[in-house]
């Protein structure tokens, strides 16, 4: 058994398959939704931060990251399945 | 692999709940809705996968207008208003008061600090650190050189007491290359994050990352040339220690060259060198120094020591391949074999080591060989050739096919035959006007190319030879024997 189960080929390979999905799908979202995501979801920004970054109100910034992480989990499907 | 479908009307409600801890669903029955619900269940697990992954991999293009709006949206308290109308001339100035405080900041090691300092600083260590002052100090970020999101450092910096920003003048390289630069280096393009009217100016983003990292390395590279033009012993010796244990980075790649151009230095390494048995350290400072005069030292020091060798030679293939250091290590080698101590350790690092020259050192032998007087150093050549494996030299090896030394041209095909086989066609071009055609069938062959099975006559080649020949990987003395083979069973010589 590898000590290590990160460094197995296969693994690798899934997880870069699973980078270049994300890539190709965050690629199809619109800037704002792209932006929105990304600041929520990485940058830990509140509703309220978002919206002043991109304008609208805190319910539109919700509804962009709403509509973000929907079209990816489509698009990605079941790849995201552990 | 098809996506499972959400069919739940509540599973939007649900993301918000779980991800994002909306308070508007606070109240409701989502818990137990969740239990109950598998598509919930599986699209709350696959928004989970996808956040994990987005936190690993997703970057974004910050423009200045939408990094300002960012910088406004982060400190809504501490930005005045004009900034809004004059984005660019507040951007500006922020980058200005920053320059000017780093400047002066940078300045304080050649004024205030000694050598010692000196010796910390070109060394990456910092051993004073004054209290109150830096924003190590003031912000509670541990786990230096962890990434960070946005969000955190500005809630950090917002929760941190007016009054204790106020003290902080500049941030120390420290700040910069391990709490700022990992937090903000998913931002590419934002100018930099200001607290203005705290002090603060923290550098980053794209050029900015680029210019505190030169910064950085100026300072360092400021007190290394310091320890280089010291006088004393010490301080010498520190500096002969980092050129000789430093990583392979452009501060080091600077050093050894100020230090190549430092007659003076180069005196004392020598002199180290030519006093009885020197230490290690000083071998490897020689070694990666590449100086015409310390090589020829090196290479009397390997005659002398064979064990220096490992060395001397894992030191040479660290650097950049400056023109000499192919042909130092053809002379080390020739004193190995000359004191009887090359064994197949030392030829495999010699292996090893030619392989990962750059593709320069290819050039570099091709020209030894062809300036060599003597036949061993031009086989040796090809030998480093055949180690290397580089298709550029395949027109240098052909045209010395037809030589008239037939050990060379021997040698020669033999390296053919390492060469990838993307390169048959050019040797298989060269087969009709070549006065050894065989050798380069048996090249060919050697290298399993498909080519030669028509020139050669294969209903008088025997079921052995034939599986000889396909079987190619020759060494050298099968290469000998391919050749004969070639050379009797060929149709060009019939």
């Amino acid at each position: 058994v590898p000590d290590n189960l990160a460094t197995q080929p296969g693994l690798e390979s899934e997880e870069r398959e699973l980078a270049e999905r994300l890539d190709e799908a965050m690629e199809r979202l619109t800037t704002r939704q792209r932006t929105a995501l990304h600041l929520r979801a990485v940058e830990g920004l509140d509703y309220r931060a978002i919206s002043q970054v991109l304008g609208g109100s805190d319910a539109a910034s919700r509804m962009l990251v709403l509509a973000a992480r929907r079209q990816i989990l489509r698009r990605m499907g079941g790849h995201l399945l552990p | 692999m098809k996506p499972p479908r959400d069919h739940c009307a509540q599973t939007d409600l649900v993301l918000a709940r779980f991800l994002d801890g909306d308070p508007t669903t606070e109240s409701s029955d989502f818990p137990a809705h969740l239990g109950s619900c598998p598509e919930c269940q599986s699209a709350l697990r696959r928004a989970r996968r996808l956040d994990a992954l987005l936190a690993q991999h997703s970057t974004i293009e910050v423009s200045d207008a939408l990094g300002d709006r960012l910088l406004t949206a982060a400190f809504p308290a501490t930005v005045p208003p004009t900034r809004r109308r004059l984005p660019l001339v507040a951007g500006a100035a922020v980058l200005l008061i920053g320059g000017i405080a780093i400047g002066m900041w940078l300045r304080a090691p050649t004024t205030s600090r000694g050598r010692d300092a000196a010796a910390d600083d070109v060394a990456g260590r910092r051993t004073e650190t004054p209290k109150n002052e830096f924003l190590t100090d003031l912000l509670p970020l541990p786990d230096a050189g962890k990434r960070r999101s946005f969000g955190h450092v500005t809630r950090t910096i917002r929760r941190t007491p007016r009054t204790r920003l106020t003290n902080a003048t500049i941030l120390r390289r420290e700040d910069l290359a391990s709490v700022i630069l990992p937090t903000v280096g998913i931002l590419q393009g934002l100018h930099g994050l200001a607290v203005p009217g705290s002090g603060i100016a923290a550098f980053s983003w794209s050029s900015m990352r680029r210019t505190a990292a030169r910064l950085a390395r100026d300072a360092r590279f400021e007190a290394g040339t310091k320890l280089m033009q010291s006088r004393r012993t010490s301080d010498h010796r520190q500096f002969v220690a980092f050129l000789a244990t430093a990583t392979e980075t452009p501060l080091l790649r600077d050093l050894l060259a100020a230090a190549r151009d430092d007659a003076a230095t180069v005196r004392r390494i020598h002199t180290a060198l030519r006093r009885g048995r020197p230490g290690q350290e000083v071998l490897v400072a020689a070694a990666r120094l590449g100086h015409p005069r310390l090589d020829a030292a090196i290479v009397r020091i390997t005659r002398r020591w064979p064990s220096t060798s490992h060395a001397i030679i894992e030191a040479i293939a660290s650097t950049d391949n400056r023109p000499g250091r192919v042909a130092v290590l053809l002379d080390i080698w020739d004193e190995l074999r000359g004191r009887r101590a090359l064994g197949s350790d030392e030829t495999r690092l010699l292996e090893s080591t030619f392989r990962r020259l750059p593709t320069a050192a290819t050039a570099e032998l091709m020209t030894v060989a062809q300036a060599a007087k003597r036949p061993d150093r031009r086989l040796q050549c090809l030998t480093a050739l055949g180690w290397r494996r580089d298709p550029s030299a395949v027109g240098f090896l052909l045209r010395l096919v037809d030589s008239r030394h037939h050990e060379t041209a021997l040698a020669s095909g033999h390296v053919l035959s390492r060469m990838p086989v993307s390169t048959e066609d050019e040797i298989a071009a060269r087969i009709e006007r070549s006065r050894r055609a065989y050798v380069l069938l048996a090249a060919l062959c050697g290298m399993r190319s498909k080519l030669p099975r028509s020139k050669l006559r294969t209903t008088v080649l025997t079921r052995e030879e034939t599986a000889f020949l396909w079987d190619g990987a020759f060494t050298a003395n099968q290469f000998g024997i391919a050749c004969a083979l070639c050379r009797r069973r060929s149709v060009l010589f019939d």
